[in-house]
């Protein structure tokens, strides 16, 4: 996780050329604390030979559920800037199995988004009340099982998988959003976001030449939609 | 086919449809099979039907058959039956119509358990487990077809399970997995339920062995119980165990499991048969689960039950959540036995049914089975059972009636005593009950619980072809768990169109079958007891004829001497521990005296262990061991311990019943005393004195030291009035009725407060007995060198017999020589005479002489030993033949070997030559090889006809009957003419 933090740090400070040479001042500073949904596409899989003979069916849905937000937020120039957001969601992760005897079997998860944006700004000023924005950035997501909810996996009375423990993937999120000034020190903020990221697998191997392993065949990313809106307290003025 | 999916748990026809869509039928999976087991496969259906049996063990499929089953018949398999001489592993049974099936399991002398088709499933529960008091064998069959990874999930009573075992099996192969008491589970789940994985369901059970029930006074089990595992999708949040006991020799473990991840309570209430609470301080009993917890107490603890006396019923598991949560699924057993033998059976619930079936195993009397019948309803159960035999012919139909809100319960001697062997009881009810049974060793040395198993709702029994006598013999007492023991070995004799004896088996049930209608008449044989009524007269015309009881009485013992009477009292404080004094040994005579006969009798309705029948001596207050000689004589020990006080002790002899009831003889005394005065000699007696001829007492002196004014004279240990002479010596009187029988009298003398002194013996002779005649008078020599002894009977009078010892017995003397005597009467005796004694004629000697004391032997009788007369069958000159030209009157001897019979030693050849007219002769010489040979030697003077015979000499003897011999003239060659 540490090496996609490093690189998406790079590359925003990259695309941020202003950036250094203003020094990120804190002027332009702004916090955001938001509160928001996700809503996460489903995975499916199946489960062959050497597994299975006869295919299992199945699909993966990482659950929706209420997502807060912190970010911080630097204006570079009058049109761009950037931030550092880190997201808790309070979720959880279902396993569905269709092909009979159809089952499922849900682990409460808590995720963690690291992520590091650049903004667009494409209309107004740095002081416009209303400040449209587009955003693209990059971090990592833990898929982190509760304590409770890892014990339940590897319990054979509840999941009975042989292991689960958590999943660190890298992510590449884009969206826009609005800011508003309100106060002097408070603005008002909306975000839309798309966050991709490899799907998961909570330690469970996608294949196996094993017969008898448990696996968990699905690849791929995964994308999740998120909402949020909340409040900008503007830490330079 | 849904209509036959009855929720049964662990016996249900659920696991039989593992394979019904796949093959288009029904499977039933045993697992934990091994050498010892036998499965009984019944075909309880309206039509025929074909079953497979494949055996698979640890490496997969061994050896299978294929039997046909005619309906309702069944059939009994072993692995020997498929050449399987060692087997552990699983079996499967199929067919494609529903079976009727389970297994029996023996392990070492006395363990046993049934086992029932284990279901299918993913998740199974197995309800019971031995906590840290034994190991549990988890046995688990895959029946594929995808490979199962299965896992043993160890549950604490706290709910905790972080102790899984785990094992990958191989489709249609078994494993065993044991988990050691230092496990300490509660219960386990069977899993092999993943969602990433193949469906794999698997088929398994428990074996618990080595139990230790934790209940006062109950000892650790070397019976094994076989605990089914079950799927616990069948769970529900109550549940009904239909069966326990509890009483002064029976103890149940009441367990509930909660089987949700979460707290609850749950509320277990214990029934009694007639439907009312068990007695008890917390019935029911409320208590708090925790998430996957359990809670096992016996039910003395858990209800605080008062009853002590002995009750059975169903016990109720209700979950009632916790906390605004709903109730979750919970699980329920009963583990019971009895408190001072090993057996051990675990219960689960049951559900109710109107048609199943009870499959039976041909045992004797040994192993008993009990029923239970509960009648949940509003109204009651009309029921019918049949007993049919394997073979498919029905015995017996009788019907009961289970009343609403009750259960009914007994032993199926009580309920149905003509259900015995190989067959099975259908039951059919108008109104669904729950039904349940526990077989066990009758001396509760196992237990196994007895399931309702499949029974096609259209399967009829054939009519009877053929009808039954049954009865049961009781005694009147009540045992200490209330009813009547049946009592074993009384014998019973039938007469009528069939004649027939049998005798109660332990149960105390007789039985006569395959009769035919008509009249007979039933009579009791008791020995040594009383059986009422005395018999009875039965009607057969076109069913069975039950409940024809009959009780038993006691005969009450007559007491006629103790031999001693008395004993030195024991001073020290502790008798037994002083090194040589031993227990003084009795004999006593009397009359009506039982030999003891152990036997074993219903389980609910008494106490099976404890009771002996027979005679025991009461000295004082405490019965001493008794060894039963005869029917008038035996012999006691009495310890030390009972000696230590001077005085005289009631003694009786006491007849027992089998309830614990009895009834005494009259009292003799017994005394324990001091040091006795001396007795040197006794003289003045009568002589002869011949037993029951003395009309008047007589005087004795009796000489010896230490006597006083108040010495007394005893005869036979009873005082008789006594004469003080000096401190030597002491007149006392005999009685006629002393000296009535013979044999010797002891003459003791007794100061007060002293044992007798060493006795004297005085002899009453047997009077001498008469020989009036011998049957046969006359006897043929037995001349074969392989006779037998000859019998006879001598008549007369005054043959004897030793009362205290009926072996001892007058005795027949031939030619003064005792021989092997049977003693018929006083009038009559059978003598066997060994055949030395008659091989030669003469006239033998017979007397007879009475056992000692005696005054001489009888008269003597002759008996005459007389020749039998000679047969020849065959003589034989081998191929001699008379040379025409030999000179005249030449001859040659010829050696002949004559055969035939009855050759006496002394037997002669005689010869009739064809070459004169002088007649028989005497052979040369004669040889007797044996009574059936004789070598003779003849003269051979011409060609021609001779004939032989053979004489024996008087007395008797005689001649035989001529058989002819031929010697041909010699053929001349006419060359050497």
């Amino acid at each position: 996780m540490k090496r996609h933090l490093l690189m998406t740090f790079l590359a925003v400070l990259t695309l941020t050329e202003g950036a250094p040479a203003q020094g990120l001042s804190i002027k332009s500073a702004e916090l955001s604390l938001s509160i928001g949904e996700t809503s996460s596409a489903k995975k499916t899989f199946t489960i062959g030979p050497p597994q299975s003979s006869i295919p299992i069916n199945g699909e993966m849905q990482l659950n929706s559920g209420t997502m807060y937000e912190a970010r911080i937020n630097f204006f570079t120039s009058n049109r761009i800037g950037s931030e550092i957001l880190y997201g808790y969601q309070y979720s959880g992760v279902t396993f569905n199995r269709n092909t009979a005897p159809a089952s499922s079997f849900s682990v409460p998860l808590v995720v963690h988004n690291f992520a590091l944006n650049l903004l667009y700004y494409p209309l107004g000023k740095t002081d416009s009340q209303w400040r449209p924005f587009v955003n693209v950035g990059g971090g990592a997501v833990i898929y982190r099982p509760s304590t409770g909810g890892q014990a339940s996996a590897k319990d054979p009375l509840q999941g009975n998988f042989d292991t689960f423990f958590e999943s660190s993937r890298g992510a590449a999120m884009g969206g826009g959003g609005v800011k508003r000034t309100l106060t002097r020190k408070l603005g008002f903020r909306a975000d839309a976001d798309a966050v991709f990221t490899k799907v998961p697998t909570f330690g469970l191997p996608e294949s196996s030449a094993q017969a008898n392993a448990t696996v968990l065949p699905v690849g791929g990313l995964v994308h999740s939609f998120r909402v949020s809106a909340g409040l900008i307290i503007y830490l330079g003025k | 086919m849904e209509k036959i999916v009855f929720r049964l748990f662990g016996v249900t026809l659920i696991s039989a449809l593992l394979n019904i869509l796949a093959q288009g039928g029904f499977s039933y999976i045993f697992p934990g099979i091994t050498t010892n087991n036998s499965i009984t496969i019944g075909n309880i259906n309206p039509q025929p039907t074909t079953a497979t049996i494949a055996f698979y063990d640890s490496s997969g499929k061994l050896n299978s058959l294929t039997v046909e089953l005619g309906a309702g018949t069944q059939t009994r398999v072993t692995p020997a039956t498929v050449a399987l001489t060692t087997f552990t592993g699983s079996v499967v049974v199929s067919g494609p119509q529903p079976l009727t099936v389970s297994a029996d399991q023996f392990e070492g002398n006395t363990a046993f358990d049934f086992i029932y088709p284990a279901e299918l499933s993913t998740d199974l529960l197995i309800p019971f487990a031995p906590g840290d008091s034994a190991s549990v064998d988890v046995n688990v069959f895959n029946p594929g077809p995808n490979q199962a990874e299965v896992k043993v999930v160890l549950m604490q009573s706290s709910g905790a399970h972080t102790d899984v075992r785990t094992a990958t099996l191989d489709p249609l192969h078994s494993t065993t997995i044991n988990i050691p008491s230092s496990s300490n589970i509660s219960y386990a789940f069977v899993v092999t339920a993943n969602l990433l994985r193949p469906n794999s369901p698997v088929a398994a059970d428990a074996v618990i062995r080595s139990f230790a029930p934790g209940t006062s006074g109950a000892v650790p089990r070397s019976d094994f119980a076989v605990v089914p595992a079950v799927p616990a999708s069948e769970f529900t949040t109550s549940a009904v165990v239909p069966f326990f006991v509890q009483g002064p020799d029976y103890f149940s473990i009441v367990q509930v499991d909660n089987l949700s991840n979460s707290q609850q309570s749950v509320s277990v209430t214990a029934l009694r048969a007639d439907g009312t609470p068990l007695p008890g301080t917390n019935n029911p009993a409320s208590i708090v689960l925790p998430a996957y917890g359990s809670i096992r107490q016996d039910m003395l603890t858990m209800f605080g039950t008062t009853a002590t006396g002995f009750s059975t019923g169903t016990i109720s598991v209700k979950a009632t959540g916790a906390g605004g949560v709903a109730p979750s699924p919970v699980a329920a057993s009963v583990a019971a036995g009895n408190v001072s033998e090993p057996g051990f059976a675990v219960m689960l619930p049951i559900s109710a049914q109107t048609a199943f079936a009870f499959q039976l195993r041909g045992t004797g009397r040994e192993f008993f089975t009990g029923l239970a019948f509960q009648n949940g309803g509003t109204s009651d159960a009309h029921v019918t059972l049949s007993f049919v035999l394997d073979q498919g012919a029905t015995i017996s139909n009788i019907p009961i009636v289970v009343p609403h809100s009750q259960q009914l319960i007994g032993s199926l001697a009580d309920i149905f005593p003509e259900a015995q062997g190989n067959g099975f009881i259908l039951v059919r009810s108008d109104a669904p009950i729950t039904a349940a049974g526990l077989d066990g060793r009758s001396d509760n040395s196992a237990l196994a619980p007895r399931l309702p198993l499949y029974a096609s709702e259209n399967f009829t029994p054939p009519p009877q072809d053929s009808y039954t006598v049954v009865g049961t013999v009781r005694d009147p007492n009540t045992g200490v768990n209330g009813g009547n023991i049946g009592v074993p070995n009384v014998a019973f004799g039938l007469t009528g169109p069939l004649q027939a004896t049998t005798a109660t088996d332990g149960a105390g049930t007789f039985m006569f079958r395959d009769l035919r209608a008509g009249r007979y008449s039933l009579t009791p044989l008791p020995v040594g007891y009383t059986v009422s009524p005395g018999g009875s007269t039965i009607v057969i015309t076109n069913s069975n004829s039950r409940n024809n009881d009959f009780s038993i009485g006691l005969t009450t013992p007559t007491l006629v001497s103790i031999n001693p009477a008395s004993a030195l009292v024991n001073s020290t404080a502790n008798p037994t521990s002083v090194s040589g004094t031993g227990p003084v040994q009795i004999t006593v005579q009397g009359s009506n005296f039982t030999p003891s006969t152990t036997f074993t009798g219903n389980v609910f309705t008494g106490n099976i262990n404890q009771f002996t029948t027979g005679s025991v001596v009461v000295f004082g207050a405490s019965q001493v061991p008794t060894t039963i000689i005869n029917p008038t004589l035996l012999t006691a020990s009495i310890d030390q311990s009972l000696l230590v006080t001077t005085g005289t002790v009631q003694v009786r002899v006491r007849n027992l019943g089998p309830s614990g009831d009895f009834i005494d003889s009259a009292p003799l005394t017994f005394i324990v005393g001091t040091s006795p005065p001396t007795l040197t000699s006794v003289t003045g007696q009568l002589s002869p004195i011949v037993g029951g001829t003395v009309t008047n007492s007589f005087t004795v002196v009796v000489n010896g030291s230490g006597f006083t004014p108040a010495t007394q004279v005893r005869v036979n240990f009873q005082g008789r009035p006594t004469t003080y002479v000096n401190q030597n010596q002491v007149i006392g009187t005999v009685l006629p009725a002393d000296v009535t029988l013979p044999g010797f009298v002891p003459i003791t003398v007794q100061n007060p407060n002293s044992v007798d002194s060493a006795p004297f013996q005085l002899p009453v002779l047997y009077p001498i007995p008469v020989v009036t005649s011998v049957s046969p008078g006359s006897l043929a020599a037995q001349v074969a060198l392989n006779a037998q002894p000859v019998q006879a009977t001598i008549t007369g009078a005054s043959f004897g017999q030793n009362p205290n010892n009926l072996l001892d017995t007058a005795t027949v003397l031939v030619n003064g020589t005792p021989v092997v005597t049977q003693y018929i009467s006083s009038t009559k005796l059978t003598a066997f005479i060994p055949p030395s004694f008659v091989a030669m004629p003469g006239v033998l000697q017979i007397t007879v002489a009475n056992p000692e004391p005696n005054l001489a032997p009888s008269n003597a009788a002759p008996l005459f030993v007389i020749n039998p007369a000679p047969t020849v069958t065959s003589v034989d000159a081998g191929n001699v033949t008379w040379n025409p030209n030999t000179p005249a009157n030449a001859f040659f001897n010829q050696p002949v070997v004559v055969t035939g019979a009855n050759f006496s030693p002394s037997a002669v050849a005689w010869v009739n030559l064809p070459c004169d007219s002088l007649g028989f002769r005497k052979a040369l010489s004669t040889v007797r090889n044996s009574s059936t040979q004789i070598i003779a030697t003849i003269p051979i003077r011409c060609a021609g006809t001779y004939s032989i015979e053979v004489e024996n000499p008087q007395p008797g003897g005689g001649l035989s009957a001529p058989i002819p011999m031929v010697v041909p003239s010699a053929v001349i060659d006419r060359r050497y003419r």
